[in-house]
C-alpha cells in the first residue's frame, strides 16, 4: 500500500511538473485587460481603415475593430519563422475573405514586435501582406504577457457585444495548415 | 500484472499525455525558434581600444565563407560597397535574426551596390549549422574563428570576453570606412539607420 501512494504521488508529480514546464516554453497567457488598452495608429490606407471599420479614429483598440473575432499576429520582421510563415497567413486572409460566414466577421492584424515603422514595411511589401501590420518598437506587446514572446504568436479574440475582448485561443509557432486552423475559429466551429 | 508494475505505466502514461497535450500549442519541429542560448542582459559594449573612425581606410581581410570561397575586401574595391557586419555569437537571441532581417531587405543594397558580409567568432561548422536554420542567404558568412578573432580585432570589435561585438562597417568602393555602428550588444540596429548609410554613399 505504501509502494502504491508512493507511485501514484510520482505519477501527480511527474503530470504536473510535465505541464508546467511545457506552459512556460511554449504558452502565452495574456492579460486581457492590459491587451485591450493598447492603442494602435489607425491604418493611413484608406483601404487598412475601411477593412478595420475605423472610419473617422486616429487611434484603436482592439475591440474596436469591426469583427467578432480578430486574429492577431505578434511577428517580427526578422524573425525567419515569421518569414516562412507569411504566405500561410497570406492565405488564411484570402480564405477568409471568400468565406461568406467568415468575411466582415473576421479579420486579421499582425503587430511586427519591436519593429520600426520602417522595418515593418519591408515585411509588409516582401511577403505582400494584405491585412495592416502596426510596429511594436519598444516590445510593448510583452506587457500583456507573463511569458517571453516567441513570434510568431497567434491570438484568437472574440470581440463581445459590449466591446469586451476575450482571449479564445493562443498559438505559438507555426501555423502550417490554413484550413484546420480557420475551422477552429468560432464562426466555424459552432454546430459541429 | 502487480500492482506496482501497473502503476509505473499509469506514471509513464501519464507523462507522455501531459506532454502531448501541450505540443500542438507550442507547434512541432521548427515551428519556433528553438535553442537559442540566452546569455541575459550583457554590458552594451566590451571593446578595451576604438581602433576606426569614420574616414578610415578599411583593414583588409581574407575569410573563407561556408562553401570554402575565399571572401576578402579586397575583391570588392572598385566594384562594390561592403557592410560587414559582426555579430556576437551563433544561438544567441538577436544575431539569430539580424541576418535573416538583412535577408529579406536584399533590394536596399543592391540599389546601393553594396554587398554584405556575415562575421563572427565561432568556427564553421557551428556556422554552418545555425545559418542553415535562417533559409537560403543571399550572403557570405564567414568565420573568423581561428586565428580566434584576428579581423574583429583588427576592427577593433573584439570584446574583452572573446566574441565580437555586434557591428556594422559600410566601407564604399575606395576601402574607406563611410559609417560605423558599434551598437549595444542586446539591441538590434535599425534597418533604417544602415539603409540610410548606404543611401549617403557616392553613387
Amino acid at each position: 500500500m505504501r509502494k502504491l501512494l508512493v507511485l501514484l504521488t510520482a505519477l501527480a508529480i511527474t503530470a504536473g511538473l510535465c505541464t508546467g514546464s511545457a506552459e512556460a516554453s511554449g504558452t502565452f497567457r495574456v492579460n486581457r485587460e492590459i491587451l485591450g488598452r493598447f492603442q494602435f495608429p489607425s491604418p493611413e490606407s484608406d483601404a487598412g481603415k475601411k477593412y478595420l471599420g475605423l472610419a473617422g479614429k486616429e487611434k484603436f483598440t482592439l475591440s474596436q475593430i469591426r469583427a467578432r473575432t480578430v486574429i492577431l499576429e505578434i511577428f517580427s520582421m526578422y524573425c525567419p519563422i515569421c518569414q516562412a510563415e507569411a504566405p500561410t497567413v497570406n492565405e488564411i486572409h484570402r480564405l477568409i475573405e471568400k468565406d461568406v460566414r467568415l468575411k466582415g466577421n473576421v479579420k486579421i492584424v499582425g503587430v511586427g514586435t519591436g519593429n520600426t515603422p520602417f522595418e515593418v514595411d519591408v515585411f509588409r511589401k516582401k511577403y505582400d501582406i494584405p491585412f495592416p501590420l502596426f510596429a511594436d518598437e519598444k516590445f510593448l506587446m510583452q506587457k500583456a504577457s507573463q511569458d517571453k514572446i516567441r513570434t510568431p504568436t497567434f491570438l484568437t479574440l472574440k470581440i463581445e457585444p459590449g466591446k469586451e475582448l476575450v482571449v479564445q485561443s493562443v498559438h505559438v509557432g507555426r501555423l502550417e495548415n490554413p484550413r484546420k486552423f480557420l475551422d477552429s475559429l468560432p464562426e466555424l466551429s459552432k454546430g459541429k | 500484472m502487480s500492482l506496482a508494475k501497473a502503476c509505473l505505466i499509469l506514471v509513464f502514461a501519464g507523462t507522455v499525455a501531459a506532454m502531448g497535450f501541450v505540443s500542438p500549442a507550442a507547434g512541432g519541429e521548427k515551428t519556433i525558434y528553438d535553442g537559442i542560448y540566452d546569455p541575459g542582459k550583457l554590458k552594451p559594449t566590451n571593446t578595451p581600444v576604438k581602433k576606426l573612425n569614420v574616414g578610415d581606410k578599411a583593414p583588409e581581410f581574407e575569410l573563407k565563407d561556408l562553401l570554402g570561397k575565399t571572401v576578402s575586401l579586397r575583391q570588392f574595391l572598385g566594384n562594390k560597397n561592403v557592410v560587414l557586419s559582426f555579430v556576437p555569437a551563433a544561438w544567441t537571441p538577436v544575431c539569430s535574426r539580424q541576418w535573416p532581417g538583412y535577408n529579406i531587405a536584399k533590394e536596399f543594397f543592391d540599389e546601393n551596390d553594396a554587398v554584405i558580409v556575415g562575421i563572427t567568432v565561432d568556427n564553421k561548422p557551428t556556422l554552418y549549422a545555425w545559418t542553415k536554420q535562417m533559409g537560403d542567404l543571399w550572403f557570405p558568412v564567414v568565420s573568423d574563428f581561428w586565428p580566434h578573432g584576428a579581423v574583429a580585432e583588427k576592427y577593433g570589435v573584439l570584446r574583452a570576453d572573446g566574441v565580437a561585438e555586434r557591428a556594422l562597417f559600410v566601407i564604399d568602393k575606395k576601402g574607406i570606412i563611410r559609417y560605423m555602428d558599434v551598437h549595444d550588444i542586446n539591441t538590434m540596429p535599425r534597418l533604417e539607420d544602415l539603409v540610410g548609410a548606404l543611401r549617403k554613399l557616392e553613387k
